[in-house]
């Protein structure tokens, strides 16, 4: 308890079992400077750490028993790889002097995690705890953020020594932030001096590395039209005139179109996902590209570029930008805005301003993101109601966004949002989430309950498991195997748990049900009855060109 | 084409796992591998993993094994870039090593005195 107190932990998200117990007896001796939350499955403690660190920026920890409890953290761990976010996983584990003898609740974690963990480590004696634990928060958060297991014997649980504070801060085998080439820093600056048509792709590294204040000034510096991946939405808010919106997939029109049009792709700390680029092969053929990133492994990995400038672009930005001319590229900036004006004409109107018909997903974000000032934090499941979301709701102050991005971690939305409510306790927290998600960590309404966490749960309950059914209808002629959803009375489930609810499905109810959602103290479920075929528009068809989008169905 | 993946670890238990967990995602066949611990650089491991896989994926793989916490370096060669070093490679390799683990015990120093700011 003391390490983790040197490591400034205040929150820990776990479940107990009996070979993490004497840990879990210490704790109960701590209970004054570190608060735990009860979580009803270990899964929700791992998505809960996530979204505590993702809003925070501080590392998020897990305490779990050993075998199942370990196993059932591994979807958190996954996307915590993926999604670059720092967690420390505790885990219980057998002692030491019945590991390998199949004994009761045995399970060998660290072989299990070592592919999905930047660092997974078995404490096997007293004296190693302060080490591991400073090394494993060190690793953590340091360079590009990632999930750390420590796999913690019982003997080294119960075996007693003399805490003897350790800080690590230099691992020799472990450089965290590449040191960064000068001749890469004139390099680029050389491509951006002479771009004509530049298009800047902001991700995830710019919220991680702070540097949302130094990629504002870049972009103004270069009059650069700017989008963002999904992880990266609320590093430049939405309503900057810069902004072009989210890339991709179900991104904006134009900047998708405009990526095959551009002379220069400077991506800032994203990995050029293939919900990105679409067809890699032609990805910006036509464009030199810079990529600014702190992960090496990262450099020409899916698409190659001509200047890798590595480093912490808090950092490498305003070193660029050093170096470069102020720009207007004014004709290049307008040429964004027919794709615009097609896109709110086709999509954006009918989806989130309809007059008549089923109640929409989009006007439901509408509203919300609306009510809120563009101030909430949005978290999200996985599915059309993440894509929607993300598409409509609107930022304006940075970390405002929690979504499993890499591996689309259904049942990731409500125990994330309850660790966000904790790493960012004085915001507004909405949760958006499908009726199938809800149902894979449901049970997570006993914390809502317990603590009254005041996560604001909307649900876009089209009775489908919604994105599959699109893909079905778009891909599978239609044959929609199980995809139609048989639900429970979810208004009776959160009344169960004393989590005050409201059903809408008329729009014109949408106003006050949200009004009351967000007038209501601690949790509160509002469920809408949305239109149940209801489509994610626009869409670049998985393999296609990235400018091939289609706008209606 | 053949290449030889050139990996210098900490002496710890598991770093091999990690290493051979990047092939096995690429599906990528290990043709040998020898691990011993380096004669040459004390406290230190050296794994010598040879595969069969294009230039571009080599270098991916590489990067990624690099990024491993306890991997000290890696470098791959092929085949031809061995020979072409001729008899000199082996020391070549640790020369680059110790360079490396010099900048580190500056970077360490750093890490303990770091710089005043004013």
């Amino acid at each position: 308890m003391e390490s983790l107190l040197a490591e400034g932990v205040d929150t820990i998200f776990g479940y107990p079992g009996g070979a993490i117990m004497p840990t879990y007896d210490a704790l109960y001796d701590y209970t004054d400077r570190i608060e735990h939350i009860l979580v009803r499955h270990e899964q929700a403690a791992a998505h809960a750490a996530e979204g505590y660190a993702r809003v925070s920026g501080k590392v998020g920890v897990c305490l779990v028993t050993s075998g199942p409890g370990a196993t059932n953290t591994i979807s958190g761990i996954a996307d915590a790889m993926v999604d670059s976010t720092p967690i420390v996983v505790i885990a219980g584990q057998v002692g030491a002097k019945y590991l390998g003898t199949d004994a009761f609740q045995e399970c060998d974690i660290v072989d299990v995690t070592q592919p999905i963990t930047k660092w997974a480590y078995q404490i096997q004696r007293a004296e190693d705890v302060a080490w591991a634990v400073s090394r494993a928060f060190y690793i953590a958060r340091t360079g590009r953020p990632g999930p750390v297991v420590l796999d913690f014997t019982k003997n080294a649980q119960t075996d007693i020594v003399e805490y003897i504070p350790q800080r690590v801060n230099f691992i020799r085998s472990y450089v965290p932030v590449p040191k960064t080439c000068a001749t890469s820093i004139r390099q680029a600056a050389e491509l951006i001096n002479r771009a004509e048509r530049p298009l800047v792709l902001v991700g995830h590294g710019v919220e991680i590395g702070g540097a949302q204040e130094q990629l504002r000034q870049f972009i103004e510096r270069i009059d650069a039209p700017t989008g963002c991946t999904m992880l990266g939405l609320s590093a430049l808010p939405s309503e900057h005139p810069l902004n072009v919106g989210m890339l991709g997939m179900h991104g904006s029109l134009s900047s998708n179109k405009q990526t095959q049009k551009c002379d220069l792709i400077i991506a800032v700390g994203m990995r050029f996902d293939d919900r990105i680029t679409g067809n890699v092969a032609t990805y910006a053929s036509q464009a030199k590209k810079i990529h600014f990133d702190i992960d090496p492994a990262e450099i020409d990995k899916n698409v190659k570029v001509d200047v890798a400038v590595l480093g912490d672009c808090a950092q490498t930005l305003p070193a660029v930008m050093a170096l470069l001319e102020p720009k207007k590229h004014q004709e290049w900036r307008d040429s964004f805005r027919p794709y615009a004006e097609e896109e709110d004409r086709l999509v954006i109107q009918p989806q989130a301003y309809p007059k008549e018909g089923l109640l929409r997903m989009a006007e439901v974000v509408r509203c919300v993101t609306e009510k809120t000032a563009n101030k909430a934090i949005l978290v999200t499941d996985v599915g059309q109601n993440q894509l929607i979301a993300a598409r409509y709701f609107r930022f304006s102050e940075p970390r405002s966004i929690v979504t499993s991005g890499g591996m689309g971690t259904m049942g990731f939305g409500l125990p994330a949002a309850i660790g966000a409510t904790y790493g960012a306790p004085g915001r507004t927290v909405c949760l958006f989430i499908g009726d199938g998600g809800l149902q894979m960590t449901i049970e997570e309404f006993g914390v809502l309950m317990e603590h009254r966490v005041p996560v604001k749960i909307i649900l876009l309950n089209n009775n489908f498991l919604g994105n599959v059914r699109q893909w079905q209808y778009l891909f599978f002629k239609e044959r929609y195997s199980f995809t139609p959803m048989n639900n429970p009375d979810f208004e009776r489930l959160a009344s169960a748990y004393d989590i005050p609810s409201r059903t809408v499905s008329d729009r014109y109810d949408l106003d006050a049900a949200i009004d009351e959602m967000l007038a209501t103290d601690g949790p509160y479920l509002l469920q809408c009855a949305v239109m149940p075929l209801d489509n994610v528009l626009p869409m670049c068809f998985p393999g296609n060109n990235v400018d091939d989008m289609i706008l209606e169905i | 084409m053949f290449y030889t993946i050139y990996i210098f670890s900490e002496n710890v238990p598991g770093v091999l796992n990690t290493v051979t967990n990047v092939f096995t995602r690429r599906s990528l066949n290990i043709e040998s591998i020898d691990a011993k611990p380096c004669a040459d650089i004390p406290d230190v491991h050296l794994y010598a993993i040879t595969t069969i896989c294009e230039p571009e994926l080599v270098r991916i793989v590489t990067r990624q094994i690099q990024k491993k916490v306890d991997v000290i370096a890696a470098y791959a060669y092929s085949t031809q870039d061995e020979q072409a070093h001729g008899a000199l490679f082996y020391q070549h390799l640790i020369n680059r090593v110790r360079r490396f683990l010099a900048e580190r015990t500056l970077d360490e120093l750093n890490a303990r005195n770091p710089e005043p700011m004013v």
